[in-house]
């Protein structure tokens, strides 16, 4: 299985960039909670976005936060039962903190 | 089948209780043959930063006793937090991020502290 990587706090907090700099192709970059301020325009690596990982951004969140007009265009929107779809195929998961 | 485990050390030495809960986690999993991985990185580097005076043996020093043997450092976040891999104890294993990528990839569980 694949990894999902799990990022859950706006920034400066550096934890991106140590997620960027260990993704596999194949894996999935989830942004929730303050989380998805991490993945507005300019916010991604070039080579992360021209990676085979998939970034997603939790819908609820995204909006809570008004980021939907920010969000870089790789990212697209999931809702809760996704976010449920994914946790159960992915396998490790990691919180980045 | 044992699970294999990976922890990943994120926070500095003395903020919270978190670093330490780390090292507990550790040492249950290594009691139980479990033969848990850790990786330090970001500020959690600084945990393996080895103490100049003569202060009691740190609690890191117990994890060979209990057999946990693979220890890695981010070496990216060591340039950055100007630390040298000589100066920390127990020594770790240097790895850059398609390291780590294949360490979390060889993981069924991955805890953060």
């Amino acid at each position: 299985m694949t990894v999902l990587h799990l990022i859950n706090r706006a920034p400066p907090a550096d934890a991106l960039a140590r997620c960027l700099a260990s993704l596999t192709a194949q894996d999935t970059v989830l942004f929730y909670e303050s989380g998805v301020l991490a993945c507005c325009a300019g916010a991604l690596t070039s080579s992360a976005r021209s990676s085979r990982v998939r970034f997603v951004a939790l819908r609820v969140d995204v909006e809570a936060f008004g980021a939907a007009s920010r969000l870089d265009p790789a990212v697209e929107i999931v809702d809760d039962v996704d976010f449920v779809d994914l946790v159960a195929s992915h396998q490790p998961i990691v919180s980045w903190a | 089948m044992n699970r294999r485990y990976l922890v990943l050390v994120e926070r500095p030495p003395a903020v919270g209780t978190l670093a330490r809960e780390a090292l507990d986690l550790l040492l249950v999993a290594g009691a139980f043959d479990l033969a848990p991985a850790v990786l330090f990185l970001g500020r959690g580097v600084h945990q393996l930063a080895a103490s100049h005076d003569s202060a009691p043996p740190r609690p890191l020093e117990a994890l060979a006793t209990y057999g946990i043997t693979r220890i890695y450092v981010d070496a990216q976040s060591l340039r950055r937090e100007g630390l040298a891999l000589d100066a920390l104890a127990p020594r770790p294993i240097a790895v850059d991020g398609a390291a780590i990528a294949r360490l979390i990839a060889e993981s069924d569980v991955v805890l953060t502290t």
